[in-house]
C-alpha cells in the first residue's frame, strides 16, 4: 500500500466520509436491560454510519496528566518506575486499542514492517491522537525506524518537575511505547519501543525508536491429554 | 483536602492567564536560553514549550473519544489494584479528579475573561480573576454550564436544591448520560460503583478552588430513558453555609 | 433462520465465549453422542459456558485446521467463509488479531460473515474491549459475559432470526438458569426499593444516601433551580428526553 494511500485512509477515517470505511456506530443502546429498552432502539442496533466519536482534546490531555502525576506521587518520584508503569498501562491499552483500530479502519494485515510503520503513523496516530508523526531513520535491515512527533497532545500544558532529575529520567509520554508494543503484539509482531528524545527534556525533537524483534507464530490449542 | 503539591509542577495550566506567551516573552527567551520561571529546566531552542504556545490553541481541538476511554479505563484499572472496596475505589477516583478541577477552574476564568474583554492583550494579567463566584448558586451555574461544556461539550442536565430543612446544604447536578461511563458495564456485584466519582472529584476541585468547602459524590439514578443517569450530590460545609447567610444579608450577588 | 450456537476464540486458542440457543439437530450417527451429553443439554441452553466443554474444542480444531489448509492453498490472505454439512452451516470470521468468531445456523441461513464482523465491531469491541472493568485478556471467558454484551448479542441474534418462535422460550431459559430475576425487570417495577436494598447490603453509608434520595428528593423536596438561579418551579430535566448526545 502506498504511503499516500495510507495517509488518505487516516484522514478519511478521522473525518469519516469514506463509504468504504466500516460502519462505526454510536453505542446503539445502553446499559442494563432489554426489558425497558424501547423496541425502536433495538432496531437501531447498527444504525447510520457516524464519524469517529470525538471528545474535547483538553479532557484527554488533562486526564493523562493526572495519571502521570498520580504515578509520580505513588512511586515517590522514582521516575524509572513511573516509566515502567506507563509502559505497562500503554501495553494494556494497546491490546484493546488495536481491536478498535481494526474495527474502525477495516485494514487487513500489512505486507511488511515498512507498511506497518506507515499504518501506525498515518492511520493509528491519526485516528487516536489526531497527529501524524514522521516515519524516518530506517535501519538498513528495514526492521527499525523512528517516529518524530511534531505535536504531541499528551504533553500539551506540561512542564516536567524542576527537581534536577525528571528531565533526565522521566519519559512523560512513555505510555505511547506501551501502546505500540501491546497493539502490535496482537497482530503477531513483537517489537521494542522507547523514546530517545523529548522536547519536554529540552531536546530539539520528540523521537521514538521502534524495532521489530520477531513475528509471532499462531498459537496452537493445548494438546489433548 | 489539599491538592498534592507535586501536581502543580507537573501540569502548568494552573498558571492560567499570567503565562500566555507574547512577543516580549519570546524575545527575553531568545536572549537567555533559560526561562525565568524555572531556571533549572532545559528548553529546546526551537521554543516548543508551554510558554511559547497559546493557551487557547487546544481550545477547540478534538481527539478520539476512544482515546479518552482507554486512558480513563487504565486509570480505573490502576486505581482498582490499589483499593479494597467500591467506596475506596470511588474515593481514589475522586482524588484523581480533584487536581483537575483546580486547574480547570483557572482555565475557565482565563477563558471567560479573555472572551469577555475584547482586547486579548489586556495588560492586566491579574492574578485574581474578576469573576470568581461568591455565592453558591453562581458557583453551581459555573459548573453546570461552562465547566460541563468545556469537558463534555454540553451543559449538565439538571441542577436542583434540596428543600429539606435538614439538608439545606445539599445540591444535585444531574448528567443523564455521563461520558465517562459510556463504555462501562458494571458487574452486578459492584452495582453501587459509579466511575463518575472522577467527575465528582473534578467538581470538588472546582468548588474548593473557589473557596467553597465541599464534598461531592456520584450516584446511580437510572431512569427508563437514561439508564446511566448519574446524580452528583454536592454537600457544602458549614462554614460555606454560614458565609452564604452573611453574604445574603449583605446583598452580595 | 435458526441460530444454534455462537463461539469466540481468542489468540491463545481459548474459547472465551460460548452461547447455545437451540440444540443443534443431530443425525442418527450423532445420536449416541448426544445421549452421553444429554445431562448437560438443558444447562447449556442459552447459557454462557466455560471453555471446558468438548464442543468448543471440536469447533476450534475444525476451523483452525480448515483455515490453515485454506491459507496453504489460497495464499496468506485467503480465508474460508463458511462450511455446510447436511445438518448445519458453520460461519467463520477472523480478525487480524486472530480473534475468531464462529456461528452455527441452520441450512437456510444466508451468509453470516457480515453479521459476525458486525458483532465484532459493534458489540465485542464496544462492550468487551472498551469496558475498563473487564480484563484485557479473557482467560476462562472472564469479562466477555457482561450484561451489555450479552444482551446486545441476544437482540442481534433475535433480530436476525426473525421468524416467530424461532428461539422458543429463550427468555425464560435465561432468567431461570441465571437463577436471579433480571435486574432490569426488577428495576422497572420497584426502582427505588431496589437501590435501597443493594445499598444496605453492600454499604451502609451509601445506602443511606440513596434512602435520602428516594424519600426526600423524589417526592416533596424536589425543586429545581431556574436558569437564572432563583428557586423556581420543579423542572425535571433541562434536556427533553430523546435529545441526548447522539
Amino acid at each position: 500500500m502506498s504511503a499516500n494511500k495510507t495517509s488518505r485512509i487516516g484522514e478519511e477515517i478521522w473525518k469519516s466520509v469514506n463509504p468504504q470505511t466500516p460502519i462505526i456506530t454510536e453505542k446503539p443502546f445502553s446499559i442494563y436491560s432489554t426489558a425497558f429498552r424501547p423496541r425502536t432502539q433495538a432496531n437501531q442496533l447498527f444504525p447510520r454510519r457516524t464519524r469517529v466519536d470525538k471528545v474535547n482534546a483538553e479532557l484527554v490531555t488533562l486526564t493523562y496528566g493526572t495519571i502521570v502525576a498520580q504515578l509520580c506521587q505513588d512511586y515517590d518520584s522514582d521516575y524509572q518506575e513511573v516509566n515502567k508503569q506507563l509502559d505497562k498501562m500503554g501495553y494494556n491499552i494497546g491490546m484493546r486499542l488495536i481491536e478498535d483500530f481494526l474495527a474502525k479502519s477495516g485494514v487487513g494485515r500489512c505486507a511488511n514492517f515498512r507498511e506497518t510503520a506507515d499504518m501506525i503513523a498515518k492511520v493509528g496516530f491519526k485516528i487516536f491522537l489526531n497527529v501524524t508523526p514522521t516515519v524516518t531513520n530506517w535501519a538498513s535491515d528495514n526492521n527499525q525506524f523512528s517516529l518524530i512527533f511534531e505535536d504531541n497532545p499528551l504533553a500539551d500544558f506540561v512542564e516536567l518537575p524542576d527537581d534536577g532529575r525528571a528531565q533526565d529520567e522521566l519519559w512523560f509520554s512513555n505510555i505511547l511505547c506501551g501502546v505500540l508494543r501491546g497493539s502490535l503484539e496482537m497482530v503477531q509482531m513483537q517489537i521494542e519501543a522507547h523514546f530517545v528524545s523529548d522536547v519536554l527534556r529540552g531536546d530539539e525533537t520528540t523521537e521514538m525508536r521502534v524495532s521489530l524483534v520477531r513475528y509471532i507464530e499462531d498459537e496452537m490449542p493445548p494438546e489433548e491429554e | 483536602m489539599a491538592a498534592p503539591p507535586r501536581h502543580s509542577t507537573m501540569l502548568s495550566i494552573s498558571n492560567g492567564g499570567t503565562q500566555q506567551s507574547g512577543p516580549n516573552d519570546k524575545q527575553t527567551q531568545q536572549q537567555a536560553q533559560t526561562l525565568p520561571q524555572s531556571p533549572g529546566l532545559r528548553v529546546p531552542s526551537n521554543r516548543k514549550t508551554i510558554y511559547d504556545r497559546h493557551l487557547n490553541r487546544s481550545r477547540n481541538a478534538e481527539l478520539s473519544r476512544a482515546s479518552f476511554a482507554y486512558l480513563f479505563g487504565e486509570m480505573v484499572t490502576y486505581a482498582q489494584r490499589r483499593v479494597t472496596g467500591i467506596q475506596d475505589l470511588e474515593k481514589r477516583l475522586n482524588e484523581q479528579g480533584y487536581p483537575l478541577g483546580l486547574r480547570l477552574l483557572d482555565l475557565l476564568f482565563y477563558r471567560s475573561t479573555s472572551t469577555s474583554s475584547s482586547a486579548l492583550s489586556s495588560s492586566s494579567t491579574s492574578s485574581s480573576p474578576p469573576n470568581r463566584p461568591l455565592r453558591i448558586i453562581t458557583l453551581l451555574h459555573l459548573i453546570h454550564g461552562p465547566l460541563w461544556r468545556l469537558l463534555f461539550g454540553r451543559s449538565a442536565d439538571a441542577l436542583e436544591h434540596s428543600v429539606s430543612p435538614d439538608t439545606p446544604n445539599e445540591y444535585m447536578i444531574t448528567d443523564n448520560d455521563p461520558l465517562v461511563n459510556t463504555y462501562i458495564s458494571v458487574p452486578r456485584e459492584m452495582s453501587m460503583l459509579n466511575c463518575a466519582a472522577f467527575v465528582a472529584g473534578i467538581i470538588e476541585g472546582v468548588c474548593d478552588g473557589c473557596g467553597f468547602e465541599t464534598k461531592v459524590s456520584a450516584h446511580n439514578q437510572p431512569t427508563e430513558m437514561w439508564p446511566s443517569r448519574t446524580v452528583f450530590l454536592v454537600r457544602f460545609g458549614d462554614s460555606v453555609m454560614e458565609r452564604e447567610k452573611v453574604l445574603e444579608r449583605a446583598g452580595v450577588k | 433462520m435458526v441460530v444454534y450456537s455462537f463461539y469466540i476464540f481468542d489468540r491463545h486458542a481459548e474459547c472465551i465465549y460460548k452461547r447455545r440457543w437451540l440444540p443443534r439437530p443431530t443425525s442418527t450417527v450423532g445420536k449416541s453422542r448426544s445421549d452421553t451429553t444429554s445431562g448437560q443439554a438443558p444447562t447449556g441452553l442459552g447459557q454462557t459456558v466455560r471453555s471446558t466443554d468438548d464442543d468448543s474444542k471440536l469447533v476450534f480444531g475444525t476451523v483452525f485446521s480448515l483455515r490453515n489448509m485454506v491459507r496453504k492453498l489460497g495464499g496468506d490472505d485467503d480465508n474460508f467463509v463458511s462450511f455446510t454439512t447436511s445438518q448445519y452451516k458453520l460461519h467463520y470470521y477472523e480478525t487480524p488479531t486472530n480473534t475468531k468468531f464462529v456461528m452455527l445456523t441452520d441450512l437456510k441461513s444466508p451468509s453470516m460473515r457480515i453479521a459476525l464482523q458486525q458483532i465484532y465491531i459493534n458489540l465485542f469491541v464496544e462492550y468487551v474491549v472498551k469496558n475498563p472493568l473487564s480484563p484485557t485478556e479473557h482467560p476462562g471467558g472472564v469479562g466477555v459475559n457482561n450484561e451489555l454484551f450479552e444482551e446486545s448479542l441476544e437482540q442481534f441474534v433475535h433480530r436476525h432470526g426473525h421468524t416467530p418462535g424461532i428461539l422458543p422460550g429463550y427468555k425464560d431459559g435465561i432468567s431461570a438458569i441465571k437463577g436471579t430475576p433480571q435486574r432490569s425487570r426488577h428495576l422497572s417495577q420497584t426502582p427505588v426499593e431496589h437501590h435501597i436494598q443493594s445499598g444496605d447490603q453492600s454499604q451502609v453509608q451509601q445506602g443511606s444516601i440513596h434512602t435520602a434520595f428516594s424519600d426526600g428528593w423524589q417526592h416533596s423536596m424536589r425543586r429545581a433551580l431556574s436558569p437564572r438561579g432563583k428557586i423556581g418551579a420543579t423542572v425535571g430535566s433541562t434536556r427533553a428526553p430523546g435529545t441526548g448526545p447522539q
